[in-house]
């Protein structure tokens, strides 16, 4: 999962709590100097938690829009922006015309977008598409299980487990080989 | 309030009755006295006479101006060209004037409104003050009376009065004027203030609502100030549009840039952003750009950085422009991390984005909930016995759903003053239900209560 395409749109669906850390960690993955706006309506974004994983406080912007119209707007102009490598947003529905305009305007922008959305939403902007549900943690670590749903030319299906080591903040992308539950111990390869 | 010469000459005084000055003049125009207005008009003729005769010029409100021509004699060509050149101009506003040059502000006001149109120095000034009224010093009217009380009616009476019982007859103040026009003190006068600021306003006979013309009305004025600008080599940094109804105050808009900018069509989209949603009501009958601040204009700026970065930097601040006019000057913020150990105030999202944070070090602090409430929400929490109620948490209920945990990590222990500045003592733990949802949870180790304090999402 760790390298997802440049000037698209990818869609991190899940059925709780929006994967966060999930999409901090893969904006750390794709920032490359640049910056990272999220664009969000989520009250409470603690900011010290986004520098721990990773993100520079330099380089992080947020906008919080005031409704859909204003998130999708913005979306889209953080998308187009060059200035912008990673923009993230949590849009609920999406009608055909915003979900191609987030998408034209990735590939103009040039930069990853990111959106956390819910597993049953019918209209999506992405390019890729992954399930993440909370995985089993320990003490040390919390886990999420990231699943590939939807692709262009990647095989779905594809699992992972993401580990956050809650004393260092460093994160670990382990492939699932064999196609077990996540909540049974599954034989992994450290990645 | 004042008549014109026509009106004056058909025999209307001031402080006629409207009746009574209908009788004398079959065309005779009346306009409300508004002294505000008035005071706003001197102020714009002031200013367009810095820009002709002298950069030195006061306001004498009601109605003259007080203008420094020592320093521009040479420059124009002697005190008769100023003169005619003052009058020149104020005859092709079409406004009357009465000029008079002095080497004293007091001196000229007193000629001025005598109607004496002359020019006096040093040498002349007493005599050409002798036979003035003695209102002519700009004294109040309580005084004025006073004097006609006891006969005197000219300055040249009033100076033969002995000086040392003025001050007790007649007030402090009328010993002051005197000495003004003479010039034996020194007057400290207000001179306008040169005008930095670039505005550029429209005003119409009829208001106006439709937002396309608003638009192309802004298109114009965003002319005029971009080659201003350009004149000036500056480039703004805050625009202020005002939109005026003709009853209710003016409806603003602030455009802040990130960078100096003279582009008109930068402006202009930033305009259209933030004027979208433009409550036109009965419609404006003026509109006005204001240049609120700006900055000169480096052009060897992206000389400096790679080109490419420069322009990503470049779209960067133009994004930030737009998403601050559309939806709001603080719509864009950015963490400013504060060196605390209450989670909730280690941190701070700003508006102002100059502000730069230092990484932290990490490491130093172990994981911190993606989402962290300002206030905590206080749970029930269901723990391991103990004698002490001091039990590690094995299940708790937040909004009616019960959560029963499979880890509780910690406690990591913060102590110090919190929300409302008391002083406790809070046992943190990472907790994981049996979902492999985790969330922060404490409890306060004064009280035993439990609080949600965050979720690790």
């Amino acid at each position: 999962m760790s390298v997802l395409e440049c000037g698209q749109v990818h869609e991190l669906l899940s059925p709780e709590d929006a994967p966060l850390s999930v999409a901090m960690w893969l904006a750390r993955q794709h920032l490359s100097g640049g910056n990272v706006m999220w664009c969000e309506t989520v009250t409470n974004l603690n900011a010290q938690a986004l520098v721990f994983a990773g993100l520079p406080p330099n380089q992080l912007y947020r906008v919080r829009p005031r409704n859909h119209r204003e998130a999708i707007w913005a979306m889209t102009e953080a998308l187009r922006c060059r200035g912008i490598r990673v923009a993230i947003a949590m849009p609920m529905r999406l009608n055909d015309v915003e979900a191609r305009r987030l998408q034209l305007a990735a590939e103009r922008g040039g930069g990853i977008g990111i959106l956390l959305r819910r597993p049953h939403e019918t209209i999506h902007a992405a390019r890729t598409r992954w399930l993440v549900k909370p995985a089993l943690g320990d003490a040390l670590t919390q886990r999420w299980h990231v699943e590939l749903i939807h692709g262009h030319g990647r095989p779905t299906g594809q699992s992972f487990l993401l580990e956050v080591n809650r004393e260092t903040h460093h994160v670990r992308e382990i492939a699932i080989v064999a196609d077990r539950s996540a909540a049974s111990t599954p034989a992994i390869v450290a990645g | 309030m004042a008549v014109c010469d026509a009106a004056r000459n058909d025999g209307i005084r001031i402080g006629m009755t409207s009746a009574e000055a209908a009788a004398l003049s079959r065309d005779l125009i009346r306009l409300p006295y508004t002294p505000q207005q008035d005071l706003r008009g001197l102020e714009a003729l002031g200013r367009w006479m810095m820009a002709r005769i002298s950069s030195h010029v006061a306001l004498a409100p009601p109605d003259a101006l007080l203008i420094e021509v020592g320093g521009s004699a040479r420059l124009l060509g002697g005190l008769d060209r100023i003169a005619r050149r003052t009058a020149a101009s104020m005859r092709s506003l079409k406004v009357s004037a009465d000029i008079a040059i002095a080497p004293t502000a007091g001196a000229a006001w007193a000629l001025a409104v005598a109607g004496r149109n002359e020019q006096v120095d040093e040498a002349g000034i007493l005599g050409a003050l002798q036979r003035l009224p003695v209102w002519a010093l700009r004294i109040e009217s309580a005084a004025a009376e006073a004097l006609h009380h006891i006969g005197i009616e000219t300055i040249g009476q009033l100076l033969a009065l002995p000086r040392s019982a003025l001050p007790v007859r007649f007030g402090k103040g009328l010993l002051d004027r005197i000495d003004h026009a003479t010039g034996r003190l020194p007057e400290p006068l207000h001179w306008l203030k040169p005008s930095w600021r670039i505005r550029e306003r429209m005003v119409f006979e009829s208001a106006i609502d439709s937002l396309e013309i608003i638009w192309a009305v802004l298109a114009v004025l965003v002319g005029r100030t971009s080659a201003e600008l350009m004149r000036r080599g500056q480039g703004v940094l805050e625009l202020q549009a005002r939109f005026e109804p003709e009853q209710s105050p003016p409806t603003v808009q602030n455009i802040v840039l990130s960078t100096p900018t003279q582009q008109p069509k930068k402006i202009m989209e930033l305009l259209r952003l933030s004027t979208e949603t433009l409550r036109s009501g009965a419609g404006f009958i003026a509109i006005e750009l204001i240049v609120m601040r700006s900055q000169r204009v480096c052009f060897q700026q992206s000389a400096l950085i790679g080109a490419e970065e420069a322009d990503a930097e470049q779209e960067l601040s133009g994004l930030i422009e737009r998403l601050r006019a559309r939806l709001g000057e603080t719509i864009v913020t950015r963490p400013r991390l504060i060196p605390s150990h209450i989670p909730e105030r280690a941190f701070e999202w700003t508006s102002d984005l100059t502000i730069t944070s230092n990484n932290p070090i990490a490491d130093a602090i172990p994981a911190r909930p993606v989402i962290l409430a300002e206030r905590p929400v206080e749970i029930g929490v269901v723990v391991t016995p103990s004698d002490d109620r001091t039990g590690r948490p094995i299940s708790f209920t937040h909004q009616g759903r019960v959560h029963r945990l499979r880890l509780a990590i910690g406690p990591e222990r913060i102590a110090g003053e919190w929300w409302n500045g008391h002083n406790k003592t809070r046992d943190y733990f990472d907790v994981e239900d049996e979902t492999g949802r985790r969330f922060w949870v404490f409890r306060v180790g004064e009280t035993f209560k439990w609080y949600l304090h965050g979720r690790f999402a």
